[in-house]
């Protein structure tokens, strides 16, 4: 399949399909929802959503329904956090076996290790951003530096870490 | 949409900070590609938020313990020379690092031994109460190196365009 190719549903068997979307899914998950646990039920969620709406024949393109089914959910979960966990458990029993490929985790001691390898400005900014969960206009300000000149900083620092850890940039 | 979608915009996203957020993300589920680079930072942004941070607020705080994780903590003032022992069963070691912050504008701290010196710069403090919250992790022990001093924890200040130490406290970190 060539790069932005719409991918139609009866290309790919389920399992495939599964495969190809979940490190998609829990990408947007960790993203939007700043959590490993609820990324992890986002995944299995949108993909039961969407296999049951490709069973139906509802859908024509599939990476648009799964973003679009990824936006209603994570806006859902963090309405409703609690009810979430009850509805990941009933997806669980629902998704074909080994439907996720392998996610590597990085390495915490080595994340850690490569933090503490930038330099203090690289390091406070990076953490401020996001540990603090704050903003570039923000970080600025405390910081005496323009919002522009954060994001490069933090763009620099993210480039060494990801080198550091082990990913190219 | 360009594509590949930049490292930098990709960074953005992550930080919140895009006004077509939405569009980039739409890309990203359809592009192999783009996808794959995203992956990686996925990868290492999704661990930082796994990640406590050295130094911790109040509220953070208070989200660990909600989070079932075991918390010591121990308080120490200005000049303090003290001992913090890693139980095997504990999590997060809390050190209430306390001092003068009441006129702070802004706290950095300072982590130091013979051999390392690493410096946060604008950590979060309590200026009511006096407090930096510094949140070890059993983990850290991979950072000592044998027969080193124990480190020690300064804490300085920014008043009116000044900086100045309010705080240097030795904590002896023992793991069984």
């Amino acid at each position: 399949m060539t790069s932005t190719q719409v991918l139609e549903p009866s290309a790919v068997d389920e399992r495939e399909l599964c495969q190809m979307f979940a490190g998609r899914i829990r990408g947007y998950g960790l993203r939007h929802l700043r959590d490993a646990a609820a990324a992890e039920d986002l995944v299995q969620h949108v993909l039961v959503a969407v296999l049951q709406a490709v069973r139906a024949g509802k859908v024509e393109n599939v990476a648009s329904y799964v973003f679009g089914t990824c936006r209603f959910a994570v806006r859902d979960m963090q309405r409703a956090e609690a009810r979430q966990r009850k509805i990941a458990e009933a997806n669980r029993a629902v998704l074909p076996e080994d439907y996720e490929p392998p996610w590597p985790q990085v390495d915490r001691v080595r994340l850690e290790m490569c933090l503490l390898g930038l330099d203090a400005r690289e390091r406070s900014i990076v953490i401020a951003t996001f540990a603090y969960d704050r903003d570039a206009d923000e970080i600025g300000r405390a910081f005496d530096l323009s919002a522009g000149n954060v994001r490069v900083i933090r763009h620099r620092a993210l480039t060494k870490l990801q080198t550091c850890v082990g990913g190219a940039a | 949409m360009t594509c590949p979608v930049p490292f930098e915009t990709l960074v953005a996203l992550w930080a919140r900070e895009l006004d077509d957020g939405d569009a980039v993300e739409e890309h990203l589920f359809a592009c192999e590609r783009c996808a794959a680079t995203v992956a990686q930072l996925d990868r290492l942004l999704g661990g930082m938020l796994e990640l406590i941070p050295p130094v911790v607020s109040h509220a953070q705080r208070d989200h660990l313990v909600q989070r079932g994780l075991t918390l010591q903590e121990q308080t120490f003032r200005p000049g303090d020379r003290g001992e913090a022992f890693f139980a095997p069963e504990l999590d997060v070691y809390v050190f209430r690092l306390r001092a003068d912050l009441a006129t702070a504008q802004r706290v950095d701290l300072e982590i130091g031994t013979t051999s390392i010196r690493f410096e946060f710069e604008h950590v979060p403090f309590d200026a009511a109460r006096g407090e930096v919250l510094v949140a070890c992790q059993q983990h850290f022990k991979a950072f000592q190196q044998p027969n080193e001093p124990d480190p020690v924890f300064r804490v300085y200040v920014y008043e009116a365009g000044t900086r100045r130490e309010v705080g240097s406290y030795t904590i002896k970190h023992v793991w069984p």
